[in-house]
């Protein structure tokens, strides 16, 4: 039997909130791009795939790159592909030209998906791939902290270096991210053209350039989650539909939209589910059922409140 | 509107209720009665009408006597055909699929530079069944009455194989299945079901054989909620209880990926255990591995990790698992040590693509070949009674060693056997290697079991130790 | 003289050669299996485009009424012993509940948030159905005794393609009436159809109740036909597939939508050699098809065909009536 105590209580909270910045991270490039463009890219796990795999292979052929610049270059890829996506599937829609564009969206990013991840698949096929811990922890003993290269240990509870890493990571770039949409000309300019299209164009803002920035900036978060991954998960083609679902959830708990939505739900869902798994009885179910409690939550806040927790009434 | 959608979420949580109510008592409602009533109405009408059209078949001989639609005589083709079969693409495991299919191709070329079969050269027509039971029928279907094939080999999920069997014995098919681990493939004593893979019972009771000559007292198994971790778990579980040893089973979803909270629960269990059995496949179990490394659970100087056979494929296993060292794996098949002419052979030509020693699934890819192509020329002809009194009398060196079916037809499965051994090959190898140096290629690993194999003269090297 | 009408001509040409499969056919049971399959398709294809090209709800969760038209009769007929007959029956009627409690749940969700409640419903479904493994036999999934007492496949073909035949005429008169009317309007305005006096939730929930058991009809069949069932069918891709081949066949129009899914599964299993890319050049197709042709591939053909009837048929009146006036002067 599991004995129920605060150590393990602790545990899984610490374990639900570093996995909880990660899922913040990849829901925030999504509800970025919500804000702008009001379409949900159906295509969000493959970005968040495609991210790793080039991570992974950027590390690979070029031994001695600084895994931070592979995570920023892997950002760059999927920038790249979101960016000449919408500028290709989606620009009839930021220019108005498209009957019933919320269909058209989420069916064209849906198509995306499945395309990406075929493509992946047939490209490189199966096998699962990880990079090396890109940063080792240095050993240390302190009282009861204790550390190896791959684990960080506070007492009881023992924390990975990976995604130890992945968290940090995750963090600075929504901070940077912040810093960006507040306190830059480009993000005004988002700012503008996600709160009233014509107005922004009246004070100079090119609508069409800011929803192919936003597009590519949410693919882009995406894809750095996904590098930023890579050393903790064994990564294949398929592996970003689980992660798009969690993106999902977050953002409509959090608000469609909202950032500060994003990044709470984000955490609350990573601690719901690492408490719905330890806690439920019967280990068995409860494990088989993880991804059920965040959609729960979806579900209940869909139903009762569609708005989301920070979401704009519309 | 909110009244309305709470009053509707509860009527339908209330009717699941009474509907899993109902399942359990298994009592039949007043509803589902009367509907019976109507419905048999409708289905005389219906059968009249099946009736009819089946008249109207054989007026027509719409459908031949039989569907299968290869030539008994060899004379008549200018190429042995035989098909082949194992999953290619998702929810099915690729990576098997992919292995197979590339050892099958191999086993193609070396019969026909050894002369083909009767003669002729042999064809392998390779299909992908996607992991799914359905396509398992569709496949085999295609294969038996479209592409005239005269025996069926391969095959690598059990869910699949029970489907295709049915096929292959609708339309007498000879079929030897490769990797297929259900022991209801050869329990259902079909005249055309031949297998060389060891059945999920052995290996089942390899596990608990090794598990207690660890001299564990607790195990816990994480298993994947599949058809090959559901019944391999209860089996397992099944036998370490005979032997006295206590285990709890954590069932999870294919393809997980993040273990965090089932390792935090393992670790809050009142007991430590002796060893960790993982039965998850592919991905999912690199997964396991690494990070129930990372939290301190196994491997340890308490807890013997036993890693899922996939580890075998080293270069994939320290990638995945960096921190896996003195991890112990399943093998099923040979070691290089007991290589033969036949092994060798298939290695060096495996070996060009892979770079590594061959899988089990591998070596029984290319064996389940050889053995219907050697049937096949016994038998001197296509026709499928003679392939499969041929097959019963296989007795042939392949890849994995002499292979030989001791119960079939001829001689049947006595009371005090099983009755998966009928046309089952009795004596695939099951070992278990443990890795004891980082980076280490599975060749280099150490046998620690069964005892007559070992290399280091242990059951296990002990975590942190060298040699 | 009368000129031949060449939609009727196709019709009675497509009706003609689907009757005679089996007969074509008759050496290839693989053939008529990948037919009876593809038909099962499209119904789904059809119903659902119905669903959401027609009524606008851009629902995910149609396999998941199908699966529970397949699981409901599967597990009718495991614990009480029903026929499959009668479990078609009572889990198509289950089906139509279900998507009641789904129409009425979703009333007020519209476009993104519709299709991501449907997709949590399907998944949770999916999940459900896997982790009771004690009642639903769980990934190895559920047998099905089989719905016709025969081994050939001839009563079967026949069946699907008087389901396919029965749901489409059942969807096109659907389509005509009343309904259909406003069911378009609600997917155009709908403010201006509850304006106009559309009982909007009534007619909303209705198409979600009606497509919904005909894809648990379909389902039903389908399961009791392969004899097994498994959660797998759930899986997102699945879903995907459907709704490509809706797209790609016309989102806006029912025929369109079947010959879409009856030609992609056969395309797609003469195309199994290419393995996974036949997907990837699926998808960029699906794509494309969305981007260049909204209204698909297959419709803008048969409405060609249509026009150019009429235009004929307008042609050839004013001929008559200027023969007319030139007899009658």
């Amino acid at each position: 039997m599991v004995e129920i105590n605060l150590s393990f209580l602790l545990r899984l909270l610490a374990d639900g909130l570093l996995i909880g910045f990660i899922y913040a991270l990849m829901a925030m490039g999504l509800t970025l791009i919500f804000s702008v463009l009001r379409v949900v890219s159906f295509a969000h796990g493959e970005h968040y795939m495609i991210g790793g795999f080039a991570a992974y292979y950027l590390l690979e052929t070029f031994t001695g790159l600084h895994p931070l610049v592979a995570i920023l270059l892997a950002g760059s890829v999927t920038f790249a592909i979101g960016a000449v996506f919408e500028r290709i599937f989606l620009r009839p829609l930021a220019e108005e030209k498209v009957e019933r564009p919320g269909e058209y969206a989420i069916l064209v990013t849906f198509g995306l998906g499945f395309f990406l991840q075929y493509l992946t698949l047939a490209l490189i096929g199966p096998h699962p791939k990880k990079a090396a811990r890109y940063f080792d922890l240095p050993a240390f003993e302190l009282g009861p902290i204790k550390a190896t290269a791959a684990t960080l240990k506070l007492g009881t509870i023992p924390l990975s270096a990976t995604r130890l890493t992945a968290a940090v990571i995750a963090v600075v770039l929504m901070l940077i991210m912040l810093y960006l949409i507040h306190h830059t000309w480009l993000g005004r300019g988002l700012r503008a053209v996600s709160q009233d299209k014509q107005a922004a164009a009246v004070v100079g803002i090119n609508p069409l350039r800011m929803s192919t920035l936003a597009f590519g900036m949410g693919t882009m978060l995406a894809g750095m989650s996904g590098a930023a991954l890579v050393p903790a998960f064994a990564w294949v083609p398929a592996v970003g539909a689980p992660a798009a679902v969690k993106s999902y959830v977050i953002i409509v708990l959090g608000g469609m939209g909202s950032i500060p939505g994003a990044m709470l739900g984000g955490l609350i869902i990573g601690v719901v589910e690492a408490l719905g798994t330890g806690l439920l009885p019967d280990p068995n179910r409860a494990f088989a059922y993880r991804d059920a409690y965040g959609m729960l939550i979806f579900a209940l806040v869909l139903l009762l409140r569609p708005r989301g927790l920070f979401g704009r009434q519309e | 509107m909110h009244r309305k959608q709470l009053l509707a979420l509860v009527a339908m949580a209330v009717f699941l209720m009474l509907l899993a109510a109902c399942a359990q008592q298994a009592g039949t409602p007043q509803v589902v009665r009367e509907t019976v009533v109507v419905t048999q109405e409708i289905e005389k009408v219906v059968t009249q009408v099946v009736e009819v059209t089946k008249e109207v078949e054989r007026v027509v001989e719409v459908t031949p006597v039989a569907g299968r639609c290869a030539p008994t005589d060899p004379d008549e083709v200018d190429k042995i055909l035989i098909g082949a079969t194992g999953p290619l693409s998702a929810p099915g495991s690729v990576v098997g699929g992919l292995v197979m299919q590339w050892s099958l191709n191999i086993a193609v070329k070396h019969i026909n530079e050894a002369g083909g079969v009767l003669g002729k050269p042999v064809d392998l027509i390779f299909y992908d069944t996607e992991g799914l039971p359905e396509r398992g029928t569709a496949v085999a279907e295609r294969l038996i009455t479209q592409d005239c094939v005269v025996g069926i080999v391969g095959e690598y999920h059990s869910a699949v194989g029970l489907t295709m069997m049915e096929v292959a014995h609708k339309y007498r098919v000879p079929v030897v299945f490769a990797e297929t681990w259900n022991d209801k493939i050869t329990g259902s004593q079909y005249d055309e079901i031949f297998r060389i893979a060891p059945t999920s019972s052995m290996v089942a009771e390899a596990d608990a054989n090794y598990i207690q000559d660890l001299g564990a007292e607790f195990v816990v198994i994480v298993a994947e909620n599949s058809d090959y971790g559901v019944p391999a778990s209860e089996a397992t579980k099944e036998r370490l209880a005979q032997r006295g040893i206590d285990s709890e089973i954590f069932l999870a979803e294919i393809g997980t990926q993040d273990w965090s909270p089932i390792i935090a629960r393992i670790q809050a269990l009142d007991r430590t255990p002796d060893v960790v059995l993982t039965l998850v496949t592919g991905e999912a179990s690199y997964n396991f591995e690494q990070q129930a490394a990372e939290a301190g659970l196994m491997p340890t100087e308490e807890t013997v990790c036993i890693a899922n056979q996939v580890a075998i494929n080293s270069e994939e296993f320290w990638q995945n698992v960096p921190d896996g060292n003195y991890c112990v794996f399943r093998k099923v098949g040979l070691v290089p040590a007991l290589a033969n002419d036949v092994t060798r052979k298939f290695e060096a030509e495996y070996r060009q693509q892979f770079n590594r020693f061959p899988e089990s699934y591998a070596l029984e890819a290319y064996d389940s070949l050889l053995i219907m192509a050697d049937a096949i020329n016994r038998a001197g002809s296509l026709d499928p009674d003679a392939i499969i009194d041929a097959l019963e009398e296989t007795d042939m060196i392949g890849a994995q060693g002499r292979y030989y079916f001791p119960y079939g037809r001829k001689n049947p499965v006595p009371p005090d056997e099983p009755e998966w051994m009928w046309h089952q090959w009795p004596d695939p190898a099951v070992l278990f290697l443990q890795y004891f140096e980082k980076g280490q290629s599975a060749d280099e690993a150490a046998v620690v079991w069964p005892e007559k194999y070992q290399t280091h003269g242990t059951f296990l090297i002990p975590y942190g130790t060298t040699p | 003289m009368k000129r031949v009408d060449w939609r009727w001509v196709l019709t009675g040409g497509a009706l003609v050669l689907a009757l005679s499969a089996p007969l074509l056919l008759s050496g290839y049971p693989y053939w008529l299996h990948v037919a009876i399959v593809a038909y099962f398709y499209a119904i789904l294809a059809s119903s659902w485009s119905l669903l959401a090209g027609y009524a606008g709800q851009f629902s995910f969760a149609h396999m998941a009424f199908m699966a529970i038209g397949a699981y409901g009769s599967g597990l009718m007929g495991k614990y009480w012993g029903t026929t499959p007959l009668t479990g078609i029956v009572l889990s198509t009627l289950l089906a139509g509940l279900v998507g009641l409690v789904i129409g009425v749940l979703c009333l007020r969700l519209k476009g993104a948030y519709l299709a991501l409640f449907t997709i949590a419903f399907s998944e949770v479904l999916r999940l459900t159905l896997n982790a009771e493994l004690d009642i639903t036999g769980g990934p190895n999934g559920l047998d099905l005794a089989p719905l016709l007492n025969t081994t050939s496949r001839v009563p079967y073909y026949y069946l699907m393609l008087a389901l396919l035949l029965a749901s489409l005429g059942f969807m096109y008169w659907l389509a005509g009436s009343r309904f259909g009317l406003f069911f378009r309007s609600i997917r155009e305005d709908e403010e201006a159809a509850a304006a106009m006096g559309v009982h909007i939730v009534r007619y909303k929930v209705a198409a979600f109740v009606i497509t919904a058991m005909i894809a648990g009809l379909a389902g039903g069949v389908e399961a009791h036909y392969i004899g097994l069932i498994t959660p797998n069918i759930l899986i997102l891709g699945q879903m995907s597939i459907v709704i490509a081949m809706a797209v790609i066949g016309g989102i806006e129009s029912l025929i369109g939508a079947a010959i879409g899914a009856i030609l992609i599964q056969f395309s797609l299993e003469l195309l199994r050699e290419l393995g996974n890319w036949r997907l990837v050049a699926f998808g960029l197709l699906l794509m494309l098809t969305l981007r260049f042709a909204r209204n698909g591939l297959i419709y803008p053909l048969i409405e060609r065909l249509v026009l150019y009837q009429a235009r004929r048929a307008v042609i050839e009146g004013r001929e008559q009536k200027a023969k007319q006036v030139g007899e009658g002067a």
